[in-house]
């Protein structure tokens, strides 16, 4: 009879996700799954309601990505509506959401990311944390960092509303111009953002590049999946977060296949697996094979080193050369090591912040504009993204009042959902076959196996207590509790 | 010119989409207009590192959250000091707790407030796409607004209460 073993966030208060490890009868790891909590019911909950209230709605989903759900709604919106926002909407909407993906990817550096490489992934545990983060770089960076992403947050409050609710995207355009008087203020600040991305590069070239021990465990085989990888690119296939088409590459790196937001349901299907509430996107040409990589399996990935994987390169000076770096290190493309995800969202920092710098800079950014009123009568609606963890996709069916008759929502951690699987599952093999080693190091070493990917599961999560608690419940052969570890 | 930050902040925590989840913003929206100015109500979506930005400045802060019980029956509306919850260090700024923020705070010299109370609700369902709460969740909206008023009350001069 096989065993299991949980590891199990438990309650609200604590956070969410939980990994299952199926054991077989000698004890060896069968099979391992991350699993997320999916919110329940929002299609039922988008029917009824006016297709317009979508980007307020789905903003609010959760807290960590409003902006994502907010600018995928409003795409949707526009293609509903077969209205094209004038040059400036357009302009302003990615101004905004290059201000969102750098200051999102940031906090990830060096705050999530920062414990497995600035601070070191054979650090004690005491000080694998923010602090210990803190500690390595210096309090100035520290405070450096929180002044930038508050900064950059009251830049996106100044022309979209809050952060967490904004109202700045309509069907058709935005809610306001840029005044005047407002462009001194984005310009310096982004002259600061790719200053502050250059000097991150910089602390991932001294504090990780240069220990070879780091750049052993990056390429470590327990930490590479060969799939296929999916991204937005623009007309020349250089990543790019707000618009464009997806690109799809085989795990060679040959172009797979290119298709729009209209056309995703003819790219995806989503796998039902009994033991979880996600449905796992998977490439439909190729089909569904299991939790297993390589070409004749339909699973991808999204998110910073999928997009870097699927593209030709990035349309910005330093971003491009940071990603020949990249690329260049680490043996060409595409790359498949997981934890080169941390050097990809270094990369795509810097894209974000010199784009945020074009466009303010931009002497149209400021031209009042900003609307084309839409006048079709509305029937489907489809938008996509590149949100923080990787493509978004909202499509939306309405009646001819634009009242919502079908909802579809497939987020980015729901794409990379089959390859976190296969993380956590190798990542389950090494911590079982390690039986002596000790139960924290178990743990972080799964941890980093997903945390890589930046998976949001942050579905109304406000951990007063703090922890993202992990819990690993060991079972024996008839299911009996015999082990306990948590953190 | 701006307005002076109030050195008390009552702050609702939840997402009003989400059922239950939204017993804080409920209970905050109750308490608007109940105290003197240097209160100031508010409620936020916002959860993990991006909570800082709300504790900046203040003095006394009272959270009111919910929670999860094991058992929803026959559980109650919990009060605790940050200190008694005894916070631990996440990796992950998304889910870093009050604890951690304190930390952060005080590391990187931001000042933390003297006091923070917490207000914590048991939920039954915090993850349903809803407007409305559940009945027995709603019942307890009053009671939490009462305690709130009763801690922050005690926390004014006794002229302003």
């Amino acid at each position: 009879m096989a065993q299991r073993i949980t590891i199990d966030p438990i309650t609200r208060l604590e956070g969410h996700g939980k990994i299952q490890i199926f054991l077989d009868d000698s004890g060896k790891v069968s099979r391992a799954y991350f699993q997320v909590p999916e919110l329940r019911g929002f299609e039922q909950f988008a029917v009824g309601r006016p297709a317009e209230d979508m980007p307020q709605i789905t903003s609010r989903i959760c807290g960590v990505c409003p902006t994502a759900h907010h600018t995928a709604s409003t795409k949707a919106l526009d293609d509903l509506y077969q209205v094209d926002p004038p040059p400036v909407a357009k302009k302003l909407r990615e101004l905004i959401y290059s201000i969102f993906m750098l200051e999102d990817h940031a906090l990830h550096f060096y705050f999530l990311g920062g414990p497995d490489f600035v601070v070191g992934p054979t650090a004690p545990k005491a000080e694998r944390n923010i602090l210990g983060v803190i500690g390595k770089v210096g309090v100035e960076v520290g405070k450096r960092v929180i002044g930038m992403r508050k900064e950059l947050r009251d830049l996106i409050s100044l022309l979209g509303g809050k952060v967490i609710h904004p109202v700045f995207g309509l069907p058709g355009g935005v809610a306001k111009p840029m005044a005047p008087a407002e462009q001194p203020r984005f310009v310096e600040a982004a002259k600061n953002a790719v200053e502050f991305a250059l000097f991150t590069l910089s602390v991932f070239d001294q504090v990780v590049l240069k220990n070879k021990e780091y750049v052993d465990v990056i390429t470590s085989e327990m930490y590479t999946h060969r799939t296929y990888y999916m991204g937005l690119v623009d007309a020349k296939n250089r990543v790019n977060f707000y618009d464009g088409r997806i690109r799809v590459v085989d795990p060679q790196g040959k172009e797979f296949g290119v298709f729009t937001a209209r056309e995703y349901l003819e790219a995806i299907a989503e796998h039902v697996e009994p033991w979880s509430y996600v449905k796992f996107p998977y490439l439909k040409k190729i089909g569904w094979k299991g939790f297993v990589d390589g070409p004749e399996s339909g699973v991808f990935s999204v998110a910073p080193l999928a997009r870097l994987n699927a593209s030709e390169g990035m349309a910005t000076r330093r971003a491009n050369e940071a990603y020949e770096q990249l690329f260049a290190t680490l043996g060409g493309k595409p790359v498949h090591h997981t934890l080169a995800f941390h050097w990809a969202r270094v990369v795509e920092m810097i894209y974000a912040a010199e784009r945020f710098l074009e466009l303010a800079s931009d002497p149209e950014i400021t031209d009042p504009n900003v609307r084309t009123l839409p006048t079709a009568v509305p029937k489907v609606g489809m938008g996509v993204v590149e949100a923080p963890r990787g493509t978004l996709f909202h499509h939306y069916e309405t009646d001819e009042a634009g009242v919502i008759t079908r909802a579809n929502l497939i987020v980015a951690t729901q794409n990379n959902a089959a390859r976190i699987a296969l993380s956590v599952d190798k990542a389950a093999r090494a911590l079982l076959d390690a039986t002596k080693a000790n139960d924290q190091g178990l743990l972080n070493m799964v941890e980093m196996a997903f945390r890589a990917y930046d998976p949001c599961h942050a579905c109304g999560t406000h951990s007063i207590p703090g922890s993202v608690a992990l819990k690993i419940f060991v079972r024996d052969a008839e299911g009996r509790l015999i082990r306990e570890i948590s953190r | 010119m701006l307005e002076p930050t109030p050195p008390i902040l009552v702050l609702g925590l939840g997402n009003d989409l989400l059922k239950d989840d939204a017993v804080g913003i409920r209970v905050a929206e109750k308490l608007q207009g109940s105290f003197p100015g240097e209160v100031e109500v508010r409620s936020t979506s916002s959860f993990g590192l991006a909570l800082l930005d709300e504790l900046i400045d203040r003095e006394k802060v009272l959270v009111i959250d919910s929670y999860v019980p094991q058992e929803f029956v026959g559980s109650e509306i919990q009060e605790c000091n940050l200190d008694e919850v005894g916070d631990s260090q996440s990796t992950s700024p998304h889910f870093v707790g009050l604890g951690g923020i304190r930390e952060i705070m005080r590391k990187l010299g931001l000042g933390f407030p003297s006091k923070v109370h917490i207000l914590a609700i048991p939920v039954s369902d915090p993850i349903t796409f809803s407007y409305e709460m559940s009945p027995a969740v709603t019942a307890l909206v009053d009671e939490a607004a009462a305690r709130a008023r009763c801690i922050v009350g005690a926390w004014l001069p006794v002229a302003a209460r």
